[in-house]
């Protein structure tokens, strides 16, 4: 295979980390003109970036390469070259990061990330376990499982009854953890027991609705507390930038590479500062060690990541070709300055047209916006949510309009959470807003 | 409904042998005897499935929510039907064996004086998860059934009675002490990695049933290997296969198996999904739906099966697959063990312990220790030199290398495998 016939691995690396399909990529506008960057089908308007993410058709393809090349010797690649190229991805996101590289590690999935955190404390029924009440559905169920039976913690929700400015947020947040604090503090004196400890989930940017929190700081108020922080940040990588985790130092942090990010589904990062590592004593799935290369062994934390069974090897690698790619074509401040602009933009372009209003702080500073923004449908609350409800939505929006966001009820109103990427443009927007008048109508007609 | 499409061929396939390599994308230099590590993706059913991840791209939101769950419907009821499961809801789509097993074992709710066993041929990754479980509070014991080659099948379900009975004398004693009776719970593999050899399971699997003892099978290997697969019949009480090995789907592609009667063992998936309920609280199985959806991942590995079941048609059918492999796997293993002067693991005159992994020792002196760098030199002489390769293990007191036949396999390939005889008199455990 040209280019791939290099006895050294690291010279090897230097090829695969940069096929020459990435190397001819250069900047285009964004908007309607960079729609060709990627495979979406030419007729269908893509306004849910956030839920599934889209690869870039240079992605895909250097993937492809990839893929070929692992099949023409899949021993040699697995058993030889697979860990140089995670430490490879490794270290490309860590450096995105600001850590350093042994410090990240590849889940298959955020979900198995927070899992892997949350399944290596050992708990007893003093503990805590904080989330707020719009945490994600399947982070809920993991929280729920693990405050099943006898000797387990007792969760705790932190409401959050937005519209708040990240000033509130932050004030509720600090009085929770101190009352949960004097709480422990006196069933530990009553009982002349070991203190039970604070084990908080903060949600960097919410799933529905999509509102960017205060994270950092809250991180902060965590270390301030004596809480721990595990941070779901799902939509982060390629949605925040300057993710400096140095500065932040959460507990454990886990986000998606093929949310935000571009790379091929599959592909999540758990961050684990050292102070920490020795605590995942075993990864969800007990590594199966195979021999290092370089012949350096990694930290026994980094060890038990590299294998839990023979998975497609592919997206953790993609991350270095996605994060190529975003370099190439503007650098990550221009791709969320646009996407960023244009959230807020369009999201108060569609509350004009559907005559309702932007899901933001009080003082309507889209200081909770990133890239996602929600928008209020014209549907009266007395809809309620429903199956049925559901797919006449999909069904509408994909084959009547061509297009797609999330529709859901929260806080007894319908909303809908539109996300902005750099092959959308205002006119997406506007023909979102149009559309689901029209589909909101047809709902309301039929009750 | 969306259905998996099935694969038509125009032409006939290529013989078995060398000029099947044109259905694979091996470098035309390299010689896979190892297919049972990785499996191989032949370049029809990559064809096939890059439809699907179009779809995905096209319109993530519309083959997410909709389209892939009913497509993954549609294998998972053919594959269900093809491992002889009594209904299509006892059978989910997991990454890779080990995630179904880690799953299972970790279902469990495990109580002291529990036992966990394995055997010392069950998979590395597979004991590592049986330590832990003993390592982590409430402590259930870990215990460990030898196998040591050479053997037969027969020794192999006589000593495991004994084992297991032996087992039921340890729970008695506890059971009097505790008031309750606790329960075993046994990982047995069907085909061990190495040394490939399949073992009786099915008996294993009666034995734990008369002992009164969970079975969960490790069955990587089987699918795609071993013919004729009928677990209604066979009943384990879990089972778990790589369709990614033997089969040809792509990676990571396996399948889990719960009968209804223990699907209520099930508490949560990894990661635990959306439709996970609360035991408490359920009314039914909770299983299927937690399966369905574990994260945001590449399914078209899941669908790639159905389309790895029409290229094994294609070729001929899994009995047409297996014979060649099998006649393969046997003469060739004969030939290499002439040409080095050793002999095969599987010394049954039936090679009963021989599918389509042969295994033969390696001549070494028998003070050759098991040693990490010499798996290392192997790699580095025979992979990247020499560019075949199959894989090695040390075994009771023996170096072996475990030989996969395909239906690219030639006996010619084995003999093309070139071992560099240490000197006579050379220094045990001398690198080379």
């Amino acid at each position: 295979m040209p280019g791939f016939d290099l006895p050294r691995v690291e010279e090897k690396i230097d090829n695969i980390v940069l096929p020459p399909i990435l190397k001819t990529i250069r900047s285009k506008t964004f908007g309607s003109e960079a729609r060709e960057l990627f495979m979406l089908d030419d007729e269908y308007t893509n306004l849910n970036h956030g839920s599934f993410g889209s690869v870039p058709k240079a992605v895909h393809e250097a993937s492809e390469l990839l893929s070929r090349y692992i099949e023409s010797n899949p021993d040699r690649y697995i058993r030889l070259e697979h860990s140089a190229l995670i430490d490879a991805a490794r270290a490309v996101v860590a450096e995105h990061l600001g850590v350093d590289r042994d410090t990240c590690v590849f889940v298959s999935s955020v979900s198995a990330g927070i899992a892997t955190a949350l399944r290596n404390f050992r708990w007893s029924p003093q503990d805590f376990i904080v989330c707020s009440d719009v945490i994600y559905d399947t982070i809920s169920s993991s929280v729920k499982e693990i405050c099943q039976g006898e000797h387990r913690p007792q969760r705790s929700v932190f409401e959050l009854k937005l519209p708040l400015s990240h000033t509130s947020i932050l004030e509720l947040f600090r009085r929770h953890l101190r009352s949960l604090r004097t709480q422990i503090q006196a069933v530990s004196t009553d009982t002349d027991s070991t203190p039970g400890k604070i084990v908080v989930i903060i949600e960097s940017i919410t799933s529905s609705p999509g509102i960017l929190m205060p994270w950092q700081e809250m991180v902060r108020i965590c270390r301030s507390e004596y809480a721990l922080s595990v941070v779901d940040a799902a939509h982060s990588l390629g949605q925040e930038v300057s993710l400096d985790l140095k500065a932040v130092d959460p507990d454990f942090w886990v986000s998606n590479g093929a949310k935000w990010c571009y790379a091929k589904r599959g592909c999540a990062i758990l961050y684990v500062p050292f102070r920490n590592q020795d605590m995942v004593a075993s990864g969800v799935l007990p590594g199966l060690i195979y021999g290092s290369p370089s012949g350096i062994s990694p930290t026994r934390f980094v060890w038990q990541f590299y294998w839990s069974g023979l998975m497609d090897p592919i997206p953790p690698i993609s991350i270095i070709y996605a994060i190529k790619f975003r370099q190439q074509i503007g650098g990550e401040i221009l791709i969320q300055k646009y996407c960023h602009e244009l959230a807020v933009r369009g999201g108060r372009r569609m509350a004009e047209i559907m005559n309702t209003t932007v899901l933001d702080s009080p003082a309507n500073n889209a200081e909770v916006i990133a890239n996602m923004v929600n928008v209020e449908l014209p549907l009266s609350a007395s809809t309620k949510p429903s199956a049925e409800i559901q797919f006449l939505f999909s069904q509408e929006l994909f084959e009547t309009h061509k297009l797609f966001a999330t529709c859901f009820v929260w806080q007894d109103k319908w909303w809908s959470r539109v996300s902005a990427q750099i092959y959308n443009e205002i006119g997406d927007f506007e023909r979102l807003a149009k559309a689901l008048i029209d589909v909101c109508g047809k709902i309301t007609a039929t009750r | 409904m969306a259905e998996v499409k099935t694969l038509h061929f125009e032409s006939n396939p290529p013989p078995f042998g060398h000029e099947m390599r044109k259905c694979f994308s091996f470098d035309p230099e390299y010689i896979n005897m190892n297919h049972g590590s990785y499996g191989s993706l032949p370049s029809p059913v990559a064809e096939a499935i890059k439809p699907y991840y179009a779809m995905a791209e096209a319109n993530p939101d519309l083959f997410h929510r909709f389209t892939s769950i009913d497509l993954i419907r549609n294998v998972r009821e053919r594959m269900a039907k093809f491992i002889g499961a009594a209904h299509t809801d006892e059978v989910v789509f997991v990454p890779n064996a080990s995630h179904g097993l880690n799953a299972i074992l970790r279902d469990f709710i495990w109580e002291e004086d529990d036992i966990i066993c394995s055997c010392n041929t069950t998979y590395k990754s597979i004991s590592k998860t049986a330590q832990y479980i003993s390592d982590i509070p409430p402590h259930p014991e870990y215990s460990q059934f030898t196998i040591l080659f050479p053997t037969t099948h027969n020794e192999i379900i006589e000593n495991w009675r004994t084992y297991l009975q032996s087992l039921n004398e340890a729970r008695a004693r506890s059971a009097h002490r505790l008031g309750r009776r606790p329960k075993i719970v046994a990982v047995i593999d069907s085909i061990i990695s190495v040394p490939g050899a399949l073992l009786p399971w099915k008996e294993m699997v009666k034995i734990c049933k008369e002992e009164d003892v969970w079975s969960v099978v490790d069955a990587a290997h089987s699918i795609g290997q071993e013919l004729d697969l009928n677990l209604a019949d066979a009943d384990p009480d879990f089972w778990v296969t790589n369709c990614h090995k033997w089969l040809y789907a792509k990676r990571s592609c396996a399948l889990l198996y719960v009968p209804k009667r223990n699907q209520h063992i099930i508490k949560a998936s990894f990661p635990t999904s959306h439709a996970y309920i609360s035991p408490k609280k359920r009314t039914g199985p909770n299983f299927v739906e937690q399966y369905e959806w574990n994260g945001t991942l590449d399914f078209v590995p899941y669908i790639s099966a159905s389309c790895a079941l029409d290229f094994r048609a294609w070729l001929g059918g899994e009995h047409v697959i297996n014979a060649y492999c099998h006649r393969i796997a046997i003469e060739g293993g004969k030939r290499l063990a002439q040409i080095l002067g050793t002999e095969i693991i599987d010394q049954d005159q039936d090679f009963q312990f021989t599918l389509n992994m042969v295994n033969v020792a390696v001549p070494f002196p028998a003070t050759m220790s098991s040693d990490f760098e010499i798996d290392m030199a192997f790699r580095r002489k025979l992979l990247i030199k020499k560019k075949i390769y199959p894989a090695f293990f040390y075994h009771n007191g023996k170096w072996w290398t475990r030989c996969s036949a395909q239906v690219w396999s030639q006996v010619s390939c084995l003999l093309h495998s070139y071992f560099p005889h240490p000197p006579a008199g050379s220094i045990p455990g001398r690198r080379f």
